[in-house]
Parts: C-alpha cells; sequence; structure tokens
C-alpha cells in the first residue's frame, strides 16, 4: 500500500566510519511526536540489527528509542526523514547492493480502538538499496 | 441555501509525500486547475511546526498563495491526539490546551471552520465553546466511519450540543459513514495480494452484514481462514470495516441544522460519472436542502491504495466537482 512505499527510497543507506545512516519516512498521512515511535527494528545484509546498535539522530542528539516515549513536543514532520544511525563493525562497503527491511511501529494518539487502547500502526518496508 | 465546492489538500496526500509540491505550489496547482473556491488543509500534514511554531514565514506564502490564486480557505482539520503518551492520556485540561493553540491558528488565518474529532467528550467541548466564540471559529465535528449520525458516541455530542447550544459547535458529516459498496479498488488490491474471489465474496458479504465492524471482521477473517486464504489480504482488509461505513445516509437529514461543513469523501468515479461505492445522488438530494450556505471539500481517499503512478488525485478531484455539480442543480432543481 502506498505509505509503506514511502517509508524507503532507493538511496536511503549511507556507510558512516560506525556502520550506516539510513533515512526513513513516516507510514502516515501526517505528521507525528516522537513520542509516538514504540519500534524500529531494522534488517540489513541479512542481519537483524540488535536494539542497542540503533540510534535516532534528532536535533544533534543520539537517542534509543526507549527515549523516544517523552518526546511529546518533537515532532517528526511528514515530509522529512528521521536518520537513523546503525552500529555494525562488518558493514557493506560503499556502492554495495543489499536488501533493507525496517519496521516501524507508530502509534495512531487519535485513533482510539478499545477501552485504553490507540491503534498502533505496524509498517514493514522492504527494498533493495545501494550503499552510499 | 447553498453548497460551495472546494478540495481539502488530504486528497494529494501521495503527491505531498513524494515531496513533489510545497504547500503554495500545491494551492497554485489547485487554483490553476480550478478546483476551488475552498481550500481545507490538515494543520499536522501541511504546516511545519504546528499549531505552535509554524514560521511567519509559512503563514505568510499560505495567505498570499492562497488570495493570488482567488481561492478561500474553509476549514482546518486539526486533531485530539489524547494517546500522545502511551500510558498517560491527556486530562480535560490537557486536551483543552492541547486543542487551544490550534483553535487560535483557525483564528489568525480567518479560518471559519476547525474539524474537531470524536475523541473529545462533553466536557472537553463544553471548555473549548468559549475559546471558538473567542476566535470566531466553529468548530465541526468529524463524523467519520465507522460512526455515523446515530451511533452512541455521536448521540453523547449532540446531547452535549443541546445543552451547550452554541453556534461555535457543530458537525461535519464525512460521506464514508454512509457507503453503499466497498470500492473496487480496494478489492483488486487485496485480488493482487492474493485472495480468491470467494474471499471477496465473503468479504463483501461480512461487510454487508449490520453489526459491530469488529465483530464482522472476525466472522470475516474466520470465513477466510476456512478458505485457505493468504493471510496479508485478510490482515489488510481489516481496514474496510472501519473505513467504510455502513450506516443509513437518510440520517444525515438530521444533523443538517448543525452542519459547518461537509467532507465529500469519495473513492471512485466510473465512465458515467457516478460513484459507485457512495451515493452521491441521495446525499446530494438531502444536503441541498440545508437553509445555511455550507462548505464542501473534495476528499478523495483512494490515496489509501492506490500510488501517485496509478491515479492523479487533481484529476480525480475535477470529476468529483463535475458530478457534484451535476446532482445538485438536479437537486435545487427539482425543490423549484
Amino acid at each position: 500500500m502506498t505509505l509503506e512505499a514511502n517509508v524507503l527510497g532507493p538511496e536511503s543507506v549511507r556507510s558512516t566510519p560506525l556502520g550506516y545512516e539510513i533515512d526513513v519516512h513516516l507510514a502516515w498521512y501526517r505528521s507525528l511526536p516522537l513520542s509516538c515511535v514504540e519500534n524500529i527494528s531494522i534488517r540489513i545484509a541479512d542481519k537483524a540489527i540488535p536494539q542497542d546498535d540503533i540510534r535516532i539522530s534528532y536535533n544533534d542528539k543520539q537517542l534509543t528509542v526507549e527515549e523516544l516515549a517523552d518526546l511529546v513536543d518533537d515532532w517528526w514532520f511528514v515530509q522529512d526523514p528521521l536518520t537513523i544511525q546503525v552500529n555494525d563493525n562488518s558493514p557493506l562497503s560503499k556502492g554495495s547492493r543489499t536488501s533493507l527491511q525496517v519496521t516501524l511501529d507508530t502509534r495512531i494518539p487519535y485513533i482510539i480502538i478499545g477501552p485504553e487502547t490507540a491503534l498502533v500502526k505496524r509498517t514493514e518496508a522492504m527494498t533493495e538499496v545501494t550503499v552510499k | 441555501m447553498s453548497i460551495c465546492l472546494g478540495v481539502t489538500l488530504y486528497s494529494m496526500t501521495n503527491e505531498w509525500l513524494a515531496g513533489a509540491y510545497t504547500l503554495p505550489q500545491l494551492i497554485d496547482e489547485m487554483g490553476r486547475r480550478n478546483l476551488g473556491p475552498g481550500v481545507e488543509l490538515i494543520g499536522f500534514q501541511s504546516l511545519r511546526g504546528f499549531p505552535n511554531k509554524v514560521s511567519k514565514e509559512d503563514i505568510k506564502e499560505l495567505k498570499s498563495a492562497i488570495e493570488r490564486n482567488n481561492l478561500v480557505l474553509t476549514a482546518l482539520a486539526c486533531n485530539a491526539d489524547i494517546a500522545l503518551k502511551k500510558d498517560a492520556w491527556m486530562s480535560t485540561d490537557e486536551s483543552v490546551e492541547y486543542m487551544r493553540p490550534q483553535i487560535e491558528l483557525a483564528g489568525e488565518l480567518n479560518v471559519p471552520v476547525v474539524r474537531i474529532q470524536i475523541g473529545l467528550t462533553p466536557e472537553v467541548l463544553q471548555k473549548l465553546e468559549p475559546i471558538a466564540a473567542r476566535n470566531k471559529v466553529k468548530l465541526g465535528m468529524e463524523i467519520h466511519a465507522p460512526e455515523g449520525p446515530n451511533t452512541p458516541k455521536v448521540l453523547a455530542t449532540r446531547e452535549a450540543y443541546e445543552l451547550i447550544d452554541s453556534e461555535y459547535l457543530g458537525f461535519i458529516p464525512d460521506f464514508s459513514a454512509t457507503m453503499r459498496a466497498i470500492p473496487l479498488g480496494m478489492l483488486d488490491k487485496l485480488r493482487s495480494g492474493g485472495m480468491s474471489e470467494a474471499g471477496i465474496e465473503a468479504l463483501d458479504r461480512a461487510w454487508k452484514t449490520p453489526g459491530v465492524p469488529i465483530k464482522r471482521y472476525m466472522d470475516f477473517s474466520q470465513e477466510a481462514r476456512s478458505l485457505g486464504e493468504p493471510e496479508l489480504p485478510v490482515v489488510q482488509a481489516r481496514l474496510i470495516f472501519t473505513m467504510f461505513g455502513r450506516e443509513n445516509l437518510a440520517d444525515w437529514e438530521e444533523l443538517l441544522p448543525r452542519t459547518v461543513h461537509i467532507h465529500g469523501k469519495y473513492y471512485d468515479i466510473d465512465e458515467t460519472g457516478n460513484s459507485p461505492s457512495i451515493d452521491y445522488a441521495g446525499l446530494m438530494r438531502i444536503f441541498s436542502t440545508t437553509e445555511r450556505n455550507l462548505t464542501m471539500s473534495s476528499e478523495w481517499e483512494g490515496h489509501a491504495y492506490l500510488d501517485m503512478t496509478e491515479q492523479d488525485a487533481f484529476g480525480m478531484v475535477e470529476k468529483h466537482h463535475a458530478m457534484c455539480r451535476r446532482f445538485l442543480d438536479e437537486a435545487f432543481a427539482s425543490q423549484g
């Protein structure tokens, strides 16, 4: 479906001294605060990246997914990518082709589906990328 | 009285997410293709920093794009977002303070209507009414599938409105609440995901059966399992029961006196210029009897299952305007 198609672009992965930098777009039609991001899982080059090796870059800070929970005033604008730092000791070199899979769980804070339960939208995006 | 047409920029969600347009460019394209005069936007979609930190420059550019295209802002869609924090939902006062800057920005933009959502309780509405009145903005609660004019949450709001009795509180009917068929494009997506014709038939039957949406979906998913349908399209079909409502179309009539704006929701328009999934002839007959001057935004939501390359959203709005004009002309003519 189209919101999923928007999550990863063909040039979304860049090589860094520590591993990779990955640009991820929101799979929703409007901006959401970072507090609504409940999970980000990444699989690249056939490796599932442990949560300890994932950091979200935001306003010059490097945050774990857990640290996003309180950020109700920090917004992920719907047209902007969120940049994710991935630590990897043996990353693919620039120019390599690989598959990238990102699972994104976002709470939709106004769609209430049951008593004290808001909709959590799971998006699984997968694409072939060239490491830049 | 009259119904003035326009468009919500939500119709161009695919184009917006792809970054194909800036906000002024999107409005210029609307003007160029004569899709006005009304323009509605979703604050949290179209405006960076909404509602507290929108730059003066962005507001200036928005106003000037509207002006140079001879358009008019008809509604600002706002969100209640009560579950911003996972484990501590907003209290009544927190909800009021969350809505306040959204309503104030609507006032600053001279937008006459703010779209509010069903999550707002009667207590919150009571406290928002003076803020709306001060900013000369009408709050319109959107009645969207799976709710309808007479579902319990809407009835509670109707009662609260009777008690508060203010011209600043009203409704925005969204035609997703009263649909007659599942859009064919949605069914085609499920087919391409592997759902068989027997699965499609079971889905259609469950959707048309009266009852609570989640129960109808569970009945369908059970039948789909026994038919051996693949999991993904069965999971995707869940949104059919919440996006496409089966409430009674004639019930909109009861809400006419409190209608402040209309969401002309639609998905498909066939070669004869009709919408197979939504009875626009019937809807325009009802809404043409309004005693107010109303605005209606064309709200194409086919982007929920069609990519930008599969359907041009601007073209869909042109077709929708032509269809609505035809049915409105017929309805007004029959009233003499």
